[in-house]
């Protein structure tokens, strides 16, 4: 998966072309090595990342990875540029006006800010659950079907397949198969949420980003959402961004602590929790501010 | 200022704000009252056996069996009527008369030569006193004569035969000039007089009682003129008599009587119980003077007709309540004191449909702009205040805009055409089309647009499949009140759709014909209409059946706004 | 896993292709967007060049705006004098101005401030079927009920009119003048006695409200299609943008700033007085403008109701007598003219719709600069 430019003198800031994304990096990298843990090979990555609104610094200038097949939480107290940081990796930045971004952030070492990226491949390959579910006013099926349809026509009962699938493996089917033409504005919060990742997870996504996908849901269906996060740990390399400490701590392999923009601290989420190295990362996890 | 006061002040504020509130809606109701309940009476009415008729011999409707029964017995009833008026104007009722007033004139001829000597005497008299004298003896000549035609008159009018009497007296005084030949021709025999006196005796003497004549006709007149008057009356309110006189007849509005009850009541107030007579006046001044029918008749056989008109009313006209559904689905047959509206709705509905077609399109493309693509900046706000200026333009210029521009220099049809009318009506709804449509798609949550390109979605693609689905119920909304809007705009068509009259056009015809349509012809019929109290009905139909189709569209709307924000709460 | 060998980055071809589509689709919206504007642009141009030859002559440019003599199709010597045109358009704009403004703004505030969510859900479907009625509807009304009414009860309906705006008018200045006088006559007195001074004032100008509605009673009016009755009816079809507009603007005034004014003891009429409405004003100006502007405009309703004739009334404030529009001149006399160009009626016509075309221009610009449409020069 290691590309080449197909204009080499064209000076981008393409990961790539510097590195491959599995040499040894340094920073935030360097730190996580420290942990005895076999680091798998980086999804995403990230090499001195600005994000600004306007004149606003969002995010300075952060180096951090995301191990394949695992689950790294990103924390912060808010207005801290973690969903920020969290939205960039799949340009959902786009959407904002006067957005500018700068450092390099690459997917499987291809930069996402290359000005030729494919941005509609990009975010199909990551994918991305919202602080609110956010399901279409359309029927179950065709909400799911919605991304799968969006490659080109397929056959019915390959789709049929992949709905059913998806639906699955977040842990929905059993509870909508009796009424999928139904609308899914009709579902519960909870069932939304899932829904949401349902079909996030139709498209077949690589990464799968999550911006406080509980914030919004009672503690049940919080519970149901983050033991299907544990079931997707694996295949899926995702990112969560969350207010819950306890959450990180229970679903996430790696922890991340953003603070006004800085990636303060980055490692192990047991020894981010268990024994933090700043004095900030300590005070936020044991609920001193933010 | 003392609390209490100011207190009662906030309070005597509050009642004047709930008074605006009460008269607001006062005003909604004195004004939709009259045109629904008027409006509704176009359809739903009191018709007479004529309206019937006018639908079996106009519009292709068949009789039914009641039909039938009740043209019977109108008919019946009218028999009654028009015996009597056949009796009045009869010449049997006239005979008698004639015959007194013949046989008179003919014993004046006779007995001419009882004056012989008189004469005589009086041709040695001086000029002067010669025609005194030739005028006293064409007096006592002629005396009997005079007074049974005075009498004759009188009785005429009071008994029937006037109108006859009339007839005989026009052709009176060529007989009575040959009485007057043959008077003098019975002197000259006898005298052998000069040629002069028996010129100057018979024209004396003859035109002594033309004058007479001349007097008693003009009474007849005068009688026979406010029978005229009453008869025309009738006329107007039963339609023609027979078949024969009905093909005499140029226009359909002569043909039929009146064909709704309460618009007869009226002609039997207005012309039959009251009479619109013309006075001359000494100076030969002609003046119109409203008479009651009952005094003008008095003691005359046409006081029978009233009563017998009275009397037999309903029957002669059979009233019963109606639904003239073909109000909706008919033409319109004699300027529209017939029939129905139906090209005018088919006009007004392809103009609006044309108006949409061209105007929905558009204004959606206009509102996804502005609201997905468009960034704030001079050009879009530019682009923005041309949107708003375009809603402000009044639209009687939209209408001569058109006309310079799509008729004159695109010549898009030579003169009016539905599509010249359909795309000014186009231009004058895009901009409220583009506001709803824009204020729609903003209010599709962001999410949804996030939730698609995170999916994978390009932006066209999200647009298309996520958000323009999303915004439509409430994009609807906007479109169907514009079309309420374009349905009802009459100013943009005048100078380029609209005519008074015509027939339903179909879709080839669009292109190079002008229509007639709702907003225009209800302006014509109101203000250009010659009998404009005869067409009343359609009047307040027409108003109505725009109105309704109006609000019917708003209603939709509204509804159909109610039902998103009910989905909306439920989210 | 076809699909994962995708390339992230597209090839120049594909890239150029897919911003190319994108361009497209932009630029084509970007057209349909620019219609309205180049609609304008076509409308002044057209209009302004049909009224050109008109304009061109000198003498019958100032004729136009100062002439009384309004005979264009006359063969020997036509006369384009609109003044009492123009003057007709302003009487009939005027008058139904001084009924729908205030009407309008107590009816706005009464839904947005003082009346239940409930009964102002009752009133926004009737308000929204006010606005929408068709304006020829509303010329019918004017014509065939309203003209009628007028010619022969005119004097009641007028008297009532003066009762029913007379009584409050009198009792709330009783109030505010005897609450004036009473604290003018007893400067050091706690509590003056009020009663003592609005009462009597009430009453007083209560009986002259009643004296000229005895006087009014008595007038009869000659046509009932005259400026009152299209100004009465104007009113009415001006009422339902004055009232949402100013009701969006006071709905957009925060509620924090009514509560803040409540919280210092305002009554409600004082908060609405001195803080909801200095608030909303732009916002009301704007719907005030927009309300002038369908009344300036509107065409069937002034060529139905106004009588048309082609006068100045006497004396110039009459509003009982017909007068003519500009609106209805364009529209009766166009249909005469002989539409195909060349006339001189027709080019009178047309330089008449060009004054209209720039008066609403004006007003809207108006409308916008208020309404902050503007902002967008300022940047």
């Amino acid at each position: 998966m290691i590309l080449t430019m197909e204009n080499p003198k064209e000076k981008t800031r393409c990961f790539a072309q510097e590195d491959t994304a599995a040499a040894p990096l340094s920073g935030a990298a360097q730190k996580a090595k420290k942990t005895d843990l076999p680091v798998p090979e980086a999804a995403v990555s990230a090499r001195g990342f600005c994000v600004n609104y306007g004149s606003f610094k969002a995010v300075k200038n952060v180096d951090i990875d995301f191990s394949r097949g695992r689950v790294t939480a990103i924390i912060g107290p808010s207005g801290c540029g973690k969903s920020t940081f969290l939205r960039c990796i799949n340009r959902m930045n786009d959407f904002v006006d006067g957005c500018t971004t700068s450092g390099l952030l690459a997917l499987d070492g291809v930069n996402i800010f290359h000005k030729r990226l494919d941005v509609v491949e990009l975010r199909r390959r990551v994918g991305m659950v919202f602080q609110r579910p956010n399901p279409f006013p359309k029927s179950i099926y065709d909400n799911i079907a919605y991304g799968v349809r969006l490659q080109g026509r397929i056959a019915r009962s390959e789709l049929d397949e992949i709905v059913e699938l998806s639906l699955r493996r977040a842990a929905l089917w059993d509870e909508v198969k009796d009424r999928l033409s139904s609308s899914a504005l009709g579902l519960s919060g909870g069932q939304q949420q899932r829904l949401c990742i349902a079909r996030a997870l139709a498209v077949k996504p690589e990464v799968l980003l999550m911006d406080e996908p509980c914030s919004a849901l009672d503690p049940k269906s919080t519970a149901r959402v983050e033991e299907l996060i544990g079931t997707l740990s694996g295949d899926y390399t995702i990112a969560i961004v969350t207010h819950n400490m306890q959450q990180a701590s229970r679903v996430s392999d790696f922890t991340a602590f953003f603070y006004e923009g800085n990636l303060v601290e980055f490692g192990k989420t047991s020894d981010i929790f268990t024994n933090p190295k700043c004095e900030a990362t300590n005070d936020y996890i044991t609920g001193r501010f933010g | 200022m003392k609390d209490s006061s100011r207190k009662l002040l906030d309070k005597s504020f509050t009642a004047l704000a709930s008074l605006t509130l009460v008269l607001l809606g006062v005003c909604v109701a004195a004004f939709l009252a009259p045109i629904i309940i008027r409006g509704v009476g176009a359809v739903v009415f009191k018709a007479t056996v004529e309206h019937e008729k006018v639908l079996c011999e106009n519009f292709g409707r068949v009789a039914s069996a009641s039909d039938e029964e009740r043209f019977a017995s109108s008919n019946a009833a009218r028999e009654k009527l028009y015996s009597l008026t056949d009796s009045y104007e009869s010449d049997a009722a006239a005979q008698k008369y004639i015959s007194r007033i013949s046989s008179l004139r003919d014993k004046a001829v006779d007995g001419s030569a009882k004056y012989k000597d008189e004469l005589i005497g009086a041709l040695n008299l001086s000029s002067a006193l010669r025609a005194s004298k030739i005028r006293k003896v064409s007096e006592a000549l002629w005396k009997d004569y005079v007074v049974e035609l005075k009498r004759c008159v009188k009785e005429s009018e009071s008994t029937g035969g006037a109108y006859a009497l009339a007839k005989f007296l026009d052709s009176e005084p060529d007989k009575l000039s040959a009485a007057g030949k043959q008077i003098s021709t019975k002197l000259t025999e006898g005298l052998k007089a000069g040629y002069s006196a028996r010129s100057a005796l018979s024209r004396n003497s003859a035109h002594f009682a033309a004058s007479e004549i001349e007097a008693a006709r003009d009474e007849l007149s005068r009688v026979n003129a406010a029978y005229d008057v009453f008869k025309s009356g009738i006329r107007e309110l039963l339609g023609p008599r027979d078949a024969k006189e009905k093909a005499s007849l140029n226009l359909m509005r002569q043909k039929y009587g009146q064909t709704r009850y309460e618009n007869a009541k009226k002609i039997l107030a207005d012309d039959i119980e009251t009479l619109t007579l013309t006075k001359r006046d000494s100076s030969g001044m002609e003046t119109s003077v409203r008479v009651s029918a009952a005094e003008q008749f008095k003691g005359t056989p046409v006081e029978k007709m009233l009563e017998v008109l009275r009397n037999n009313f309903d029957a002669m006209l059979a009233p019963h309540t109606s639904f003239y559904w073909g109000f909706f689905t008919d033409d319109p047959a004699d300027a529209n004191i017939f029939g129905g509206i139906f090209p005018m709705i088919v006009g007004t509905f392809w103009l609006t449909l044309g108006a949409m077609l061209v105007a929905a399109p558009l204004g959606m493309a206009s509102a996804v702009y502005f609201s997905e693509y468009a960034r704030e900046g001079t050009i879009t706000g530019f682009l923005r205040m041309c949107v708003g200026t375009l809603a402000g333009v009044p639209s009687v210029v939209f209408g001569l805009f058109g006309l310079a521009f799509l008729i004159n220099t695109l010549k898009i049809s030579d003169g009016k055409s539905v599509l010249a009318g359909s795309l000014t009506l186009a231009l004058l709804i895009l901009p409220t089309i583009i506001r709803s449509c824009e204020e729609a798609l903003k209010a599709v949550p962001n999410s949804y647009r996030e939730a698609a390109g995170a999916l994978g979605a390009t932006k066209a693609r999200a647009i298309l499949t996520v958000v323009l689905p999303a915004a439509m119920p409430s994009m609807l909304t906007g479109i169907i009140i514009s079309m309420g809007r374009a349905a009802g705009e009459t100013a943009p068509i005048i100078f380029t759709a609209a005519t008074s009259t015509g027939v339903a056009l179909g879709l080839s015809e669009l292109f190079s014909q002008p229509t007639t349509a709702l907003p225009w012809n209800i302006y014509n019929i109101c203000s250009e209409h010659e009998m404009a109290e005869r067409v009343g009905h359609v009047q307040y139909g027409m108003a109505l059946t725009l109105t309704a189709k109006v609000i019917k569209l708003n209603l939709a709307a509204i509804i159909l706004r109610m039902r998103l924000q009910r989905k909306l709460k439920n989210r | 896993m076809s699909r994962k060998s995708k390339s992230l980055i597209m090839g120049s071809g594909g890239s150029f292709a897919q911003s190319f589509c994108a361009g497209a689709g932009r630029l084509l919206l970007f057209c349909i967007t620019a219609l309205p504007t180049v609609a304008i642009v076509f409308m002044i141009f057209f209009i302004a060049g049909e009224a050109m030859p008109f304009f061109a002559d000198l003498k019958n440019t100032v004729e136009f705006f100062t002439g009384f003599e309004w005979r264009p199709s006359d063969a020997h010597s036509p006369h384009f004098g609109a003044l009492s045109i123009f003057y007709g358009t302003v009487m009939v704009t005027l008058g139904s101005c001084i009924l729908a403004v205030p009407a309008g703004i107590v009816a706005a505030v009464a839904l947005s401030e003082i009346s239940s969510p409930r009964i102002s859900n009752i009133f926004k479907p009737i308000v929204e079927l006010l606005a929408a009625i068709p304006s020829v509807v509303y010329g019918f009304f004017a014509l065939v009920v309203f003209a009628p009414l007028l010619q022969e009860n005119g004097g009641a309906l007028l008297s009532v009119a003066v009762v029913l705006l007379a009584v409050p008018a009198s009792v709330l200045a009783g109030m505010c003048l005897g609450e004036f006088a009473a604290s003018a006559v007893y400067k050091d007195v706690k509590n003056p006695p009020v009663k003592l001074f609005s009462v009597p004032i009430s009453l007083l100008l209560l009986s002259i409200g009643a004296f000229v509605a005895y006087k009014v009673w008595s007038v009869e009016i000659t046509s009932g299609t005259n400026a009152l009755n299209a100004s009465v009816i104007l009113a009415v079809m001006a009422l339902p943008t004055i009232v949402s507009l100013s009701q969006d603007a006071l709905g957009s005034v925060g509620r924090d700033m009514r509560e803040g004014s409540f919280a210092l003891g305002a009554t409600r009429a004082e908060t609405i007085f001195k803080v909801v409405l200095p608030c909303a004003k732009s916002g009301i100006a704007v719907a005030v403008i927009l309300g002038l502007m369908r009344v300036v405009g509107e065409t069937m309703v002034v060529w139905m109701a106004s009588g048309n004739a082609l006068k100045i009334p006497e004396p110039f404030y009459n509003f009982l007598e017909p007068v003519r529009t500009v609106t209805a001149t364009i529209a009766g006399e166009m249909g005469e003219a002989d539409q195909s160009t060349g006339s001189a009626r027709y080019h009178v016509l047309f330089a008449l719709s060009f004054c209209l075309l720039v008066a609403s221009l004006i007003f809207n610009a108006a409308g916008q600069w208020i309404g902050g449409g503007f902002k967008f020069l300022k940047k």
